[in-house]
């Protein structure tokens, strides 16, 4: 045994201080161990810390499964089983759905056709259907819908200097056509039913928004046009070249 | 250590180093620090701040919201069409993007994708970036239509180049909202303007959000935290 161990009160040389304190101390290796487990500690904060402040093309990993993914399909979701990658089928050609024929020529086409003679015209009506109930809601809805779907091409006003129109214009695209201004005499004599039309099939270079409006939402913003037109000057016949600048 | 031991006597003990003495408490002290160190680290690791917020996946078409929703100033219901009227934001068939790029940027290589899937009818494959378990019934109607608007729950989308996941959807954050919706309420018609503010019509969020729980007959916070409100 050493011989300052068995002495019971050593007088505190400076060599033995410098002894006792040397054998306080842990070896080396564990402290250094313990340096690197505490600064090993921040490595995961750090990941975290990283994750939580950068985007990540990975989708999130369910740790705990639970029944986050069950074998039903929802809405747009995509299946193997058929051709078109669909799970969502479209009914089947020819067959209509109880209390989807839409019989009411003027509700749902804004027209009809009618026989003169040998020849079939398509004659529009000129009013909106009586289904429809033209009030301040409806009209409220109507520029809604106008300013959601229409006010990019036709502008607020109805002029046709939408912003799409002007990006159009800035870009130099050389199929763009310019809308038509809707303030015009000519499509203020438009009947209703064209417009409704028009709205829902498309004209020559306008795209059809059947899909993206109902019905009633395509007559609100029909009635709603025709206020437009009420409340704006009525715009010069400016003879629009159909080419674009 | 081996220092330590005794050289020669037959009584050899192992004696422990004087640095021992620290070991009880420096074990006390590490086992505070692991027993609070892994659960906060857990924790933080499996918190849905962590692992869902931020995903922001590459999509098939390079379709830009800032251009498209920002620039062009497009509603956000000119695409999502479905929004207002069913559980489900649609996203758009290739029909509406051919609307506009029939005419415009019609020959571009970034858009090749949606021509062929416009001509073909086979949709564009979109990943889905909010993805809630298929046990949650979340219904976009619901909130759109007793206004709450999209900015709430799917950040400045308008500035995004690229749609990413800004809040972390958990039932936690559901349950926030829904103890009490007054925070976030605003006049239907405002409900895809991005940057709208109870200020811009010269009245406090609390005013507002008043006459609307009124208006729109908003359920108490009993209904709405009921578990079969979410899991139906
Ligand atoms: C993508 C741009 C675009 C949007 C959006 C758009 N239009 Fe048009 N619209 C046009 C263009 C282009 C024309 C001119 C078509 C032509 O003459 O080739 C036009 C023409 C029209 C006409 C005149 C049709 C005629 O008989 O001559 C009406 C009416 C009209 N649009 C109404 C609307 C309404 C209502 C909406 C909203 C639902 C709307 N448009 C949305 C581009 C657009
Ligand atoms: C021109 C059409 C268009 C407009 C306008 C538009 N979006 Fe989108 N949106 C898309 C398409 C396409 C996708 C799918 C591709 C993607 O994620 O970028 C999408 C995806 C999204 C997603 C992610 C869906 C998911 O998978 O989780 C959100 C959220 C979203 N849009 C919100 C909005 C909001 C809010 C607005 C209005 C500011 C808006 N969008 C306007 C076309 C549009
Ligand atoms: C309202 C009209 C409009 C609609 C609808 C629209 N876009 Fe665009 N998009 C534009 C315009 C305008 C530009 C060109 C902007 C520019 O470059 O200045 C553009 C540019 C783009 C570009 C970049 C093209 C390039 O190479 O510069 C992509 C990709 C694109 N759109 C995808 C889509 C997709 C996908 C959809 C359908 C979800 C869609 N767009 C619907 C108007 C539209
Ligand atoms: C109360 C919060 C909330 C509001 C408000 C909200 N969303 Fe969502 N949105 C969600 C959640 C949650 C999902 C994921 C739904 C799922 O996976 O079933 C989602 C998903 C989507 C998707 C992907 C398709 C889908 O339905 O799963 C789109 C697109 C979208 N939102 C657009 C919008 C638009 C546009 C608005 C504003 C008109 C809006 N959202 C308002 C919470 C919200
Ligand atoms: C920002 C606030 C907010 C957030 C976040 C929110 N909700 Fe809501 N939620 C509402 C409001 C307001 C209503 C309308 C209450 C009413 O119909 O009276 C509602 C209604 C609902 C309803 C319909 C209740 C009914 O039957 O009328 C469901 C389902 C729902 N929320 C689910 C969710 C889920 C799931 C989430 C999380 C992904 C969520 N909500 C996040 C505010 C919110
Ligand atoms: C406001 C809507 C809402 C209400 C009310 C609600 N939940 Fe949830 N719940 C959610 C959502 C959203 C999730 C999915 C969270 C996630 O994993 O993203 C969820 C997930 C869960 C899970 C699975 C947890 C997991 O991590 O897998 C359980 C269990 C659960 N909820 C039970 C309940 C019970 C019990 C109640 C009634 C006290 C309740 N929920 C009420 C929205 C709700």
């Amino acid at each position: 045994m050493t011989e300052y161990q068995q002495e019971q009160f050593p007088i505190p040389t400076p060599g033995r201080l410098r002894r006792e304190l040397r054998l306080r101390k842990p070896p080396w290796w564990m402290v250094a161990g313990l340096i690197v487990v505490i600064i090993g500690t921040w490595i995961p904060l750090y990941l975290i810390y990283k994750k939580r402040n950068s985007y990540s093309t990975q989708p999130k990993i369910h740790y705990i499964q639970d029944m986050d993914l069950q074998p039903g399909f929802r809405a747009q979701q995509p299946s193997t089983l058929f051709d078109d990658g669909r799970a969502a089928r479209a009914p089947i050609a020819g067959t209509v759905a109880r209390g989807h024929l839409k019989q009411d020529d003027h509700y749902y086409r804004g027209y009809h056709t009618v026989r003169k003679g040998a020849a079939e015209m398509i004659e529009f009506f000129d009013s909106v259907p009586g289904r429809v109930k033209v009030d301040n809601k409806l009209l409220a809805r109507g520029r809604e819908r106008y300013d959601i779907f229409c006010v990019v091409c036709h502008d607020s006003n109805g002029a046709g200097s939408g912003l799409l129109h002007q990006r159009a214009l800035t870009l130099k695209e050389t199929k763009w056509v310019p809308p038509t201004n809707l303030l015009t005499q000519e499509i203020r004599d438009r009947p209703a039913g064209q417009i409704f039309q028009a709205i829902g099939d498309g004209v020559r270079n306008m795209p059809g928004y059947k899909t993206q409006i109902s019905v009633e939402d395509r007559w609100a913003i029909v009635a709603y046009l025709k206020q437009l037109q009420a409340s704006q000057p009525v715009a010069s016949v400016e003879k629009k070249t159909k080419t674009a600048k | 250590m081996s220092t330590d031991s005794t050289t020669g006597s037959a009584s050899a003990r192992f004696l422990f180093p004087r640095w021992a003495n620290y070991l009880v408490p420096g074990l006390v002290i590490l086992a505070i620090g692991i027993l609070t160190y892994v659960p906060l680290v857990t924790w933080l690791f499996i918190s849905p701040e962590t692992t869902d917020v931020g995903y922001q996946p590459e999509q098939p078409v390079a379709f830009s919201h800032k251009l498209h929703a920002g620039d062009l100033k497009l509603d956000c219901r000119y695409c999502h069409s479905t929004v207002e009227s069913t559980s489900y934001a649609a996203i758009p068939d290739s029909k509406t993007c051919m609307n506009c790029h029939a005419s415009i940027k019609s020959d571009a290589e970034s858009l090749r994708l949606v021509k062929e899937s416009f001509s073909t009818g086979k949709p564009i494959s979109w990943l889905k970036i909010h993805d809630q378990p298929d046990f949650v019934f979340f219904d976009h109607s619901a909130h759109v239509n007793h206004g709450i608007g999209c900015v709430t729950c799917h950040g400045r989308v308008d500035q995004m180049e690229v749609v990413r996941q800004e809040k972390s959807l958990s039932m936690a954050w559901c349950l926030e909202c829904h103890r009490d919706p007054t925070p976030h309420l605003r006049p239907r018609s405002e409900i895809t303007n991005m940057d709208w503010a109870a200020t811009q019509i010269n009245k406090t969020q609390a005013e507002i959000a008043k006459e609307l729980l009124e208006e729109y007959q908003i359920h108490n916070s009993a209904f709405l935290t009921n578990c079969t409100t979410c899991h139906r």
